[in-house]
């Protein structure tokens, strides 16, 4: 088995859990793994179909972003026999996929592709080896990320004929994992837990002043060691902050293609050293070597700060995560929170317009509804299954309660006198480990030198042309 | 007060719409919409530059709107208009900046850095061992890069080379032109985003985006001294007609009449005309007496040029003999060439 992941993978051993994974897939058994973030997940899907030889593997994921970082990892590898069928690919595109299915080895989809009539009449049609779903925690209602078109993932299972099923997450709590074991009508499933512990992350909270959360970033800034990444809510306040840290560039889905593909690149190649962003980077970005994550603002779950957090130290080496907190943080994420569900104006609206024998697309245009906005989304799915008003209304209460709730968990582990990775670890019901360097709470922060930062600089044209072209990997 | 390169492009190509078409007809020529109507507004209006290179979405189209009127640089009716303010403005300088896009050359300035930054990226990447993420992500772009790669037998040779181009192309251009190309450029180092190019010449994203098409437009204005990168664009014809129309025209020039492609295509009348005039638009020649006799045509554009219109209703109200809007559409899409 080294030898195969050696020659398609340039790896020279397993990373801890991988292993126990392939094996249970080359088993037969269906398999839950949860792999903290930073864990190499994708190499325990991707591999037994080196050793099986044969069938098609299909990976279900949520995001365009993850599925396009991971065909173009796989390629880079050198891995032709990949393909994705997302919302990008026309329709010529997709048919010339459809037609050479037995061809291939890798096939990303998102679920809505997937639910696609012609889409999953062609899939019965081919040998499936493997059902991955990725982010699996995303089709749990208890789940941080609840998406719609996940809910839906079990019964397309069944349609295909029950193919063996692996799910992958990085973060799920007790009753998560049995959601996505029912939800996905695993069979008998094998499930392996990695511990969410990073012991090479040390923890720290500060808080701080409405007005003074600038200066205490900025006074992190000459502690810590870059790279770096430091997270914001929203992308005004990523491009805000990347304009008062030296050295800092600014990533989020507002920027077009070629710019992101730039930032990243300079990013993974240490040409730049410190990068403020949403949520939109991170997904799939195999940095090894960032040694700190800065959080300018709480995200809303617990959940979505380990995943974040998680982007520091993959390599194994020490790194740290800072939490800056001031009164009212937690009125943001209230806010968002609330911009996620349809207001019920809409389903009224909706209603009244098919009641008139309307179409969604029409009843769109009149209205001037987004159909992008995740939250018509969202209701337009429910009503496509039926759901009545008070159903809806009634679930959106307990939505907004349990996101709430999440709210307090994090606002707990920023208040309480508690060892960070204690509240961290009983969160997801593992228990406690006591090790050095660990938190601000338990007194064990240690610091190393910083180094010395690493700026893009401005040349003249000549001087800059030379570098672009003759520049060794070495000198940059 | 300071004017914005991107309130210039705006005002200057509300000046050319002479207060005859509405917001509406400008997002569609910013955009690039490719339909008759669109396509005849940029070129009566002389606004094929920016056709399809003011890419900005709906919102912003709009905001910027509401800002010029709000500093009473144009007015907002059923047309669009300059005040005298905003008239006053566009005189300021010599230099016009809406005939610096390109958009005459749809898309081919765009796609020639696309491919040019695709391939030199690669090659240089190929050559130091070094992986990288490819900074163009279109399929077309990439399987063409994938196409030219194995005719480079040299690499080191064909950089030398491409680096000399680049210098010769640069060197012609301002230095402040030739600093946001060069280091836009991905190599082993890779280039800049437009945030951080922003903030190096001193000016916000979306100035730098538009400062950005405007020097790469210049540096390919002329590539005769550069035949490897003038290769890269050899097979780039970028036809300007609608595809319909461009299937009618091969056929008009096989020799079939215009009847016969009306019945053969199951084109409607009103479809018919919109391609001949497309035709007559770009076309290098066109048979104009076949559809308007020389004296009316004489008539339309006297009074086209008096009035100083395009407007097809004021032409056709001014007429003295009977012509139809169609006609009026024919002689003015012929305007350019014949005027000539
Ligand atoms: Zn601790």
């Amino acid at each position: 088995m080294e030898a195969l992941l050696h020659r398609h993978f340039g790896y020279e051993a397993f990373r801890p859990g991988q292993r126990e994974i392939i094996e249970s897939i080359l088993n037969g058994t269906d398999t839950l793994a949860i792999l903290p973030t930073g864990g190499g997940k994708s190499v325990c899907y991707q591999f037994p179909s080196y050793v099986k030889g044969e069938g098609l593997t299909l990976i279900l994921s949520p995001l365009l972003s993850l599925i396009e970082d991971q065909v173009m990892q796989i390629k880079r590898r050198g891995e032709r026999s990949v393909a994705k069928l997302t919302s990008v690919e026309t329709r010529e595109e997709k048919e010339q996929i459809l037609s050479v299915l037995e061809h291939l080895r890798y096939l990303y989809l998102s679920p809505e592709q997937l639910a696609l009539p012609q889409i999953r009449a062609r899939l019965k049609q081919v040998n499936i080896a493997l059902f991955v779903v990725d982010e699996a925690h995303c089709i749990s209602q208890w789940g941080h990320e609840f998406r719609p078109e996940y809910a839906r993932l079990g019964q397309l299972r069944r349609e295909l004929g029950f193919p063996q099923c692996l799910a992958l997450t990085a973060t799920a709590t007790q009753a998560v994992e049995r959601d996505i074991r029912t939800q996905l009508q695993m069979r008998e499933p094998q499930v392996i837990r990695r511990s969410v512990n990073r012991p090479e992350i040390q923890y720290i909270v500060d808080r701080v002043g409405r007005e003074e959360k600038d200066a205490a970033l900025e006074r992190w800034m000459t502690r810590i060691v870059r790279p770096c990444v430091i997270y914001t809510t929203t992308r005004k306040e990523a491009e805000r902050i990347a304009g008062i840290i030296e050295g800092a560039t600014y990533y989020h889905a507002g920027l077009t293609m070629e710019d992101r593909q730039l930032v990243q690149q300079q990013f993974l190649h240490d040409e730049m050293d410190c990068l403020v962003c949403t949520s939109a980077f991170g997904m799939g970005v195999d940095k090894g070597n960032v040694r700190t994550v800065i959080h300018h603002t709480m995200p809303a779950t617990l959940e979505a700060y380990m995943q974040e957090i998680g982007r520091a130290g993959r390599d194994g080496k020490e790194a740290t995560a800072i939490l800056l907190y001031a009164p009212q943080d937690e009125q943001l994420q209230s806010f968002l929170i609330e911009t996620q569900y349809a207001p019920v104006l809409w389903i009224d609206q909706l209603q009244q317009g098919m009641r008139r024998g309307e179409s969604y697309a029409k009843i769109e245009t009149r209205l001037h509804f987004n159909p992008e906005d995740p939250a018509y989304r969202l209701l337009k799915s429910q009503l496509e299954n039926g759901w009545s008003k008070e159903r809806i209304i009634q679930w959106q209460v307990e939505r907004k309660q349990l996101k709430g709730r999440e709210v307090s968990q994090m606002m707990d582990y920023i208040h309480r006198n508690e060892c960070r990775r204690t509240m961290l670890l009983h969160h997801f019901d593992e228990p406690a480990v006591v090790q050095p360097r660990c938190c601000d709470i338990c007194g064990t922060i240690e610091w190393q030198d910083p180094v010395k930062s690493k700026m893009l600089q401005t040349v003249n044209w000549k001087k800059r042309l030379e570098q672009v072209f003759f520049s060794s990997p070495d000198s940059v | 007060m300071e004017i914005s390169l991107l309130e210039r492009i705006f005002l200057e190509s509300i000046q050319r719409l002479r207060d005859e078409r509405s917001d509406r007809s400008l997002y569609h020529v910013f955009q690039g919409k490719k339909s008759a109507t669109s396509l005849q507004d940029a070129h009566f209006y002389d606004l094929e530059s920016t056709f399809g290179t003011v890419l900005v979405s709906k919102q912003r189209f709009e905001s910027v709107l509401t800002e010029l009127a709000q500093k009473k640089w144009i007015e907002r009716q059923e047309t669009l208009r300059l005040t005298s303010e905003g008239a006053r403005l566009v005189r300021q300088t010599d230099e016009v900046i809406i005939d610096q896009l390109g958009g005459e050359l749809r898309g081919y300035t765009e796609m020639m850095w696309k491919r040019l930054s695709l391939l030199v990226q690669t090659v240089i990447c190929l050559e130091a061992k070094q992986p990288f993420i490819p900074v163009q992500q279109e399929t077309i772009v990439r399987e063409w890069v994938k196409s030219v790669l194995p005719t480079i037998s040299n690499r080191a040779v064909w950089l030398a080379q491409m680096y000399q181009e680049w210098v010769l192309l640069l060197e012609r251009l301002s230095e402040r032109d030739a600093t946001l190309i060069s280091h836009r450029l991905s190599g082993v180092q890779t280039g800049w985003s437009y945030p951080q190019l922003a903030r190096m010449m001193k000016v916000d994203v979306e100035t730098v985006q538009f400062e950005f098409i405007i020097a790469w437009r210049r540096c390919i204005n002329d590539l005769s001294n550069t035949p490897l990168i003038q290769q890269i664009g050899a097979d780039l014809h970028t036809p300007k007609m609608t595809q319909s129309a461009q299937t009618t025209w091969e056929l008009l020039q096989q020799g079939l009449t215009v009847e016969d492609v009306a019945v053969r295509r199951r084109l409607k009348n009103s479809t018919m005309e919109d391609h001949l005039v497309e035709i007559a638009m770009y076309a290098s020649t066109f048979p104009l007496d076949h559809f308007v006799v020389a004296a009316q045509q004489e008539e339309i554009r006297h009074i086209a040029q008096q009035l100083k219109t395009f407007a097809l209703k004021r032409i056709k109200s001014a007429m003295q003999s009977d012509v139809s809007y169609f006609q009026i559409r024919l002689v003015l899409a012929r305007s350019k060439w014949e005027g000539s």
